[in-house]
């Protein structure tokens, strides 16, 4: 059985590198070669016996997209082969006989190429016309001449009356114009010539930037066309996989769009040009008609419109000296539909009326450019009138009498406001002719370190004169000495207990400042407490001192434990006294 | 012998010093009277002569800085009064006459202030924000003092009464304010030493891409903005008004702070 699979194997391997004896043959094929503007070609580089890369550089007539590579394995006549498949999408960049180049493959250190093939691109090649089309593309704009600043409206559609999905949808980068997408896609129904097509539209508001020539460069949409009939109506958006549909990739480029963007017209009006370029009117609202001296009021200047509302600034308002004006932050109410942008912006400025008297106001006034007439236009609000009352001097009181359960006395308290605006006055004490200085860095610099510096000459101090004869000190550190003796291994267990001793006793007298190594419990306790330690650490001291003594004087013999234990203790005490 | 041949020289001394020192002071205060005068009577651009000859004698004083701002302000120069309101504010921050009048003169503004400080500098020296400069120096003087004392009084009681030390908790808090109010304070020296305020004079001026003529002018800003001067070259101050808002003017077109 072994040698059986053994003598298969060795077969195959001949009938391959038979067949690799025979060399590479490459050679390219395209499913059609008259196509018109805005369809694709598809190219498919086959590879067959051997491995090789495709080198698509030179293709310059069309925009490639890689759409994969497929290999299949033939055994046909006892002769084995291996074929790969290299699909590509071609997109014309141009209409006019374009030509796809002898492609590159490289093999195993060899070259080989491809033959080249011509395709024509023209209106009436291939199956270019809409009505013969199952599936075509289109973009257009509102206005291929506009002024800058003006909005237009980009529109992408496809009609498609075979289903199509899995779309990628491609826009055009829109250099030179500020875009933004009106919405989502919609879709709708359209009759061409006898053959009713699903229309899916996309809309884009696009404001040029600048001036001159733009060139909008084509939207691309790829997708899968579901080959299953000719007459399905179903959604553009449904899921197109299911049992028995064929995929089809297809990809679809709509035609460059040139676009003549003019500059605005020289403006040499008295009214300041504000920048909107649309369609818009202004209206002016005052909130009272009538205020007291010191008190405000509100006018609001409403530009509403179609065109680069956003874009308003505070118009310019004319108010009599006798008023104090606040501005208040413009409010905006903008739509983004699919005829472009349109809303209100509102600009708010508050009055307070200083001096009594009857105002008028001029209209206030704005010059827009407007794109239906191609001409500046000046556009006002209405003129309005304000009458500035004496402020009352007086609140008003409200008396009742005492019987008069039904009423209160109601004095409302109001936050106190300027009637009038005015600087305080001049100082004329003398002292205004003294040279006055503010405190110096190196000043400063003294007064912070100062009392550092004190505090070390103290520390200093305390250390020289503390050093030689500061008992307390003295005894601390003999009690360190010996708990450190008392840890070492080699030493018996009476001189063991006898350095506790004296470490613990050490530290306690160190406390009263005394020499002395001896001590009762007794006399230990009341060092501490009159010392301010707590009658706990008093007693645990003393505990300790009578723990040593036994253990000394008992005479028995210590076990690892108790000794550890005692040592654990003094070590605490220590750390308690000394820190 | 001495005594008596120095003592009628000293006098002579001491009297010929304050002939001299009155002589100065009553040129000052004949100008320092007269300006008041002026001012009352709504005469602003004498005033203003007269208070400026004081402040060219190197006389720096808050109220007279005060004065002169008044007299700016009256006369309709708004730039040269927050000029000279900002000098006062350097000299008498918390004088209340002096904060209603800048209040009332940044009103009058057309530039609306713009952020400028870093907001980690706004979290670390938050008390620049909050208190005035003269405070924030006295308050790190005194808690300085007070922890540097508690120290001292922390190692003379362990050394006479051996026994653990005390004010551990309050310690470490003045030692945590002081350092807060140290370091502000210092940050408030290293400001006034390295970083140049301005007041915009002209009613208006065009702030450009750099000191050639043709530069592109980036933003205009208005008499009495308050400016940083970052560096001076060939006439021009390089200016920042904002984080994002930064260009040059002509020297001419702001004073110093």
């Amino acid at each position: 059985m072994k040698q059986a699979v053994m003598a298969v194997l060795s077969f195959f391997l001949l009938q391959l590198s038979a067949s690799a004896a025979f060399g590479l043959e490459v050679h390219a094929k395209v499913d059609r070669t008259a196509i018109g503007p805005g369809e694709s070609v598809n190219l498919t580089v086959v590879v067959k016996d051997g491995k090789g890369e495709v080198d698509i550089s030179s293709i310059k007539d069309f925009k490639v997209i890689s759409r994969g590579k497929s290999s299949n394995f033939n055994f046909i006549n006892g002769h084995a082969s291996k074929e790969t498949r290299y699909s590509y999408t071609l997109l014309p960049i141009e209409d006019g006989r374009l030509v796809v180049p002898g492609l590159k493959i490289v093999s195993k250190g060899k070259t080989f190429f491809t033959k080249q093939i011509i395709i024509n691109v023209a209106e009436d090649a291939g199956a270019s016309s809409e009505k013969s089309r199952d599936i075509f593309v289109l973009s257009s704009v509102s206005n291929k001449e506009p002024y800058e600043g003006e909005q237009i409206i980009y529109t992408f559609r496809l009609y498609n009356n075979m289903q199509v999905t899995n779309p990628i949808f491609q826009k055009p980068n829109f250099e030179g114009f500020d875009a933004k997408q009106t919405g989502e896609s919609r879709s709708f129904g359209k009759l061409i010539s006898g053959t009713e097509y699903t229309v899916t539209e996309l809309n884009y508001v696009l404001i040029p930037l600048k001036t001159g020539a733009i060139t909008i460069e084509p939207a691309i949409l790829s997708c899968d066309i579901v080959r299953r009939g000719r007459n399905s109506y179903d959604s553009f958006f449904n899921n197109g996989f299911f049992s028995g549909a064929n995929l089809e990739p297809g990809v679809f480029r709509t035609k460059d769009l040139k676009l003549n963007v003019k500059p605005l017209p020289d403006y040499e009006g008295s009214v300041r040009f504000s920048g909107l370029v649309g369609s818009f009117q202004i209206k002016g609202d005052l909130k009272n008609s009538q205020i007291n001296a010191g008190d405000s009021t509100t006018l609001a200047i409403i530009i509403n419109g179609r065109g680069n509302i956003m874009d308003a600034r505070f118009p310019d308002i004319t108010v009599p000296d006798s008023f104090k004006t606040y501005k208040d932050s413009p409010v905006e109410d903008i739509n983004l539909g699919n005829d472009g942008y349109s809303g209100k912006k509102t600009f708010n400025l508050a009055l307070v009326g200083l001096k009594p008297g009857i105002y008028s106001f001029e209209p206030v006034k704005i010059c827009y450019f407007d794109t239906d007439i191609k001409s500046y236009k000046i556009i006002s609000a209405n003129p309005f009138s304000l009458t500035v009352n004496q402020a009352e001097n007086k609140e008003k009181l409200q008396i009742f009498s005492g019987d008069d359960n039904s009423k209160k006395l109601l004095i409302g308290k109001k936050k106190v406001q300027f009637t009038g605006h005015d600087i305080l006055p001049l100082k004329d004490s003398m002292d205004a002719l003294k040279n006055q200085r503010s405190t110096p860095l190196y000043l400063f610099i003294i007064l912070i370190a100062a009392p550092g510096v004190i505090f070390l000459a103290l520390k200093l101090y305390l250390i020289f004169t503390q050093k030689t004869d500061d008992m307390g000190q003295i005894l601390a550190q003999k009690a360190k000495t010996a708990i450190k003796d008392s840890s070492k291994a080699e030493i018996s267990d009476e001189t063991f207990l006898s350095l506790l001793y004296r470490a613990a006793a050490c530290a306690i007298y160190s406390k009263a400042g005394v020499k002395g190594e001896t001590l009762t419990y007794v006399e230990a306790k009341e060092i501490l407490l009159s010392k301010g330690y707590s009658d706990e650490t008093s007693n645990k001291a003393a505990g300790l001192l009578k723990d040593i003594e036994s253990a000394r004087y008992s005479g028995a013999g210590m076990s690892a434990d108790v000794k550890n234990e005692l040592l654990k203790n003094t070590g605490a005490l220590l750390k308690e006294l000394l820190k | 012998m001495t005594i008596r041949i120095f003592k009628p020289v000293f006098f002579l001394f001491i009297l010929l010093f304050s002939f001299t020192a009155t002589g100065f002071s009553d040129d000052l205060a004949e100008s320092f009277i007269t300006g008041i005068r002026y001012y009352r009577a709504q005469n602003y651009t004498s005033a203003i002569s007269e208070f400026t000859k004081i402040t060219d004698s190197g006389i720096k004083n808050g109220k007279l800085f005060y004065n002169l701002a008044n007299a700016y302000l009256k006369n309709g120069n708004l730039g040269k009064a927050v000029l000279w309101y900002e000098r006062a504010y350097k000299l008498i921050p918390g004088d209340p006459d002096l904060q209603f009048n800048m209040e009332f003169a940044s009103m009058q503004l057309k530039d609306a202030v713009e952020e400028r400080d870093s907001q980690i500098i706004k979290i670390i020296f938050f008390w620049k924000f909050i208190l005035k400069i003269p405070a924030v120096q006295w308050t790190a003087i005194a808690l300085n003092f007070i922890f540097w004392l508690i120290l001292c009084v922390r190692i003379i009681q362990k050394s006479i009464i051996q026994k653990k030390r005390i004010f551990k908790l309050p310690v470490y808090c003045i030692m945590f304010f002081a350092i807060i109010f140290i370091s502000t304070a210092f940050y408030n020296y290293y400001e006034s030493l390295t970083i140049r305020q301005a007041v915009v004079i002209p009613e208006k001026v065009s702030v450009r891409s750099g000191f050639a003529k043709k530069s592109t002018e980036l933003f205009m800003l208005h008499e009495g903005t308050k400016i940083k001067v970052e560096k001076e070259k060939k006439g021009f101050y390089k200016i920042i008004f904002s984080k994002d808002k930064i260009g040059w003017i002509k020297k001419s077109e702001a004073e110093p702070v």
